[in-house]
């Protein structure tokens, strides 16, 4: 008996590999070519070009599958040290592969997509919207590190981890800890996204009953940034009356006209 | 012109792939690639600023799980392109970008059903266990999605320039003046689909908090993020000292006479 142990090189060419796991997303397996692409180095590896072993892994791979890219390397990780275990003993129980994938998708997107849509890429966005609304270079620049650096550091863990420690942490994560994290996550995000709400749309009521008395001097005194607040608390309603956006985005615009004709606000 | 277009069309390049081959790096939001256009249109601060309200316009706009939302990379690179060269700035950028991004994210519908053929014939591949053409299909369906997106940003650029300056002269002022208003409003929705995402009843009060530290003092955001991260913990240390309590006690519980009961 030989000993089987993938080397750091094939795990970290995963790490790599994974940057592209979306490359082929299509409506029907989504991620799943992606996700047999990205475990090639650990598959060859293990099994022979060729071999019944290397088609059956294949087939395995090529499954459905799909989450947060950022958090994907979790699964490849973990998938990776199931497939060496595969290789080393006979008895292993192949199914548990593409059942722990299944298991995993789920939970590890709600985590990934709440950090990195909810909350990496709104402030990043924030942080350049607002530099680069004065035309400094550094908007972009800024968002671009902002995101960047949290996001190549946990694709990068999430492999380590997965690979090490894989069932232990999974027991952590769903201990609560995972809760906790998007709950924080969503804290931040949230705060950030009030933070916005108030700063980043400016629309003010045009009407006056004289130059001195404005209508938006007296919202000004009750609620400043009141007709932002307003508009998003309506567009949220909508939402969660299940009112097709694009819907939404075209009352928008009859909205903004219609206002335009009665000088109602300016900008 | 010829020039520009394509380099117009390889920025759209860049774009697409970030999602792709480059596993999401923000590369793709409009205040990235507006800037590439600006520099490339010779108004590098033009770029910044369109960069900045497109960005603000489409901040809702993800693609979580299936779903195909409108195509930022074409949506803001066409109309930004058009915008610097009519002259006519911000203003046009936005009426501009939205329809074009709905429009072209057909495209991108279409290119998705197409790579599902891709993956039949990955399938067919892996049964003989042949690992090489797996990895070459997966390869191969990404210059569909550069062609997707470079097809419509070149010959937009290449021949529409003249007929979009033309039909933005035509539209009235009233109405331009419309979608502007309409733009302004449009960040609402993408904040509104923002909180859909994260919010549960619980969680109101800290976009509130948000809201108003915000409005009340005119802070900028990174401070409010640090404030976030700061009040994050401390609602999770609260949690914990709970937690602590509850192991601590054990099953017994100490009075207030400090008499150890069951």
């Amino acid at each position: 008996m030989k000993e089987i142990k993938l080397s750091k090189k094939v795990l970290n060419k995963v790490f790599w590999r994974a940057h592209m796991i979306q490359g082929s997303w299509n409506y029907e397996r989504q991620m799943g070519l992606g996700y047999a692409w990205s475990m090639m180095p650990v598959l060859r590896s293990l099994y022979e070009e060729g071999s019944p072993e290397m088609a059956e892994a294949l087939q395995r791979h090529l499954e459905l599958f799909n989450t947060t890219p950022q958090t994907a390397t979790f699964c490849l990780g973990l998938s990776s040290s199931m497939e060496e275990e595969n290789a080393r003993s006979k008895n292993f129980p192949v199914k548990s592969i593409n059942a722990m994938k299944a298991s995993l998708m789920g939970p590890l997107a709600g985590i990934g997509d709440s950090f990195f849509w909810g909350t990496f890429k709104v402030i990043a966005a924030g942080l350049g919207i607002s530099l680069a609304q004065k035309g400094n270079l550094l908007g972009p620049i800024l968002a671009l590190l902002a995101y960047n650096i949290p996001s190549e550091l946990v694709r990068y863990l999430g492999m380590r981890i997965g690979y090490k420690t894989g069932s232990t942490f999974l027991e952590k994560l769903s201990g609560g800890l995972m809760d906790k994290i998007t709950y924080g996550a969503s804290i931040v995000g949230l705060m950030v996204v009030g933070a916005m709400t108030a700063s980043m749309i400016n629309l003010k009521i045009a009407w006056a009953y004289s130059p001195d008395v404005t209508v938006q001097g007296i919202l000004d005194t009750i609620l400043p940034q009141a007709l932002p607040l307003l508009a998003t608390g309506f567009m949220y309603y909508l939402i969660k009356k299940k009112v097709n956006v694009n819907w939404i985005l075209l009352g928008t615009i009859v909205v903004g006209i219609i206002a335009s004709y009665l000088g109602m606000f300016t900008v | 012109m010829f020039i520009q277009a394509v380099l117009l069309g390889c920025v759209a390049i860049l774009g697409v792939m970030d999602g792709r081959w480059m596993g999401i790096t923000m590369v793709d939001r409009p205040l990235v690639t507006c800037s590439l256009v600006g520099l490339i249109l010779g108004d590098l601060q033009a770029g910044i600023l369109i960069g900045a309200s497109l960005e603000l316009i489409f901040l809702g706009n993800v693609a979580i799980g299936a779903s195909t939302p409108p195509d930022i990379v074409t949506g803001s690179i066409i109309a930004c392109a058009f915008a610097i060269l009519s002259g006519k700035g911000t203003e046009a950028a936005l009426t501009l970008a939205m329809p074009i991004a709905v429009m072209a994210s057909y495209l991108g519908v279409i290119v998705r059903i197409i790579n599902a053929q891709f993956q039949h014939l990955a399938d067919g591949y892996a049964k003989q266990g042949n690992s090489k053409m797996v990895a070459r299909i997966h390869v191969l369906a990404g210059p569909l999605y550069m062609i997707s997106v470079f097809v419509p940003v070149f010959l937009c650029i290449m021949f529409g320039s003249d007929v979009v300056t033309n039909i933005l002269n035509v539209i009235p002022i009233k109405i331009t003046d419309g979608l502007t208003i309409a733009s302004s409003l449009l960040p609402a929705l993408g904040f509104a689909l923002l909180i859909n995402m994260m919010i549960s009843k619980k969680l109101i009060p800290f976009y509130a908090l948000g809201f108003l530290i915000a409005a009340y003092s005119g802070i900028d955001l990174i401070a409010i993020a640090l404030i976030g991260t700061c009040v994050a913990f401390i609602i999770n240390q609260l949690g914990n000292n709970n937690d602590n309590n509850d192991d601590h006690n054990d099953g017994t519980y100490i009075n207030e006479n400090g008499i150890e009961v069951l």
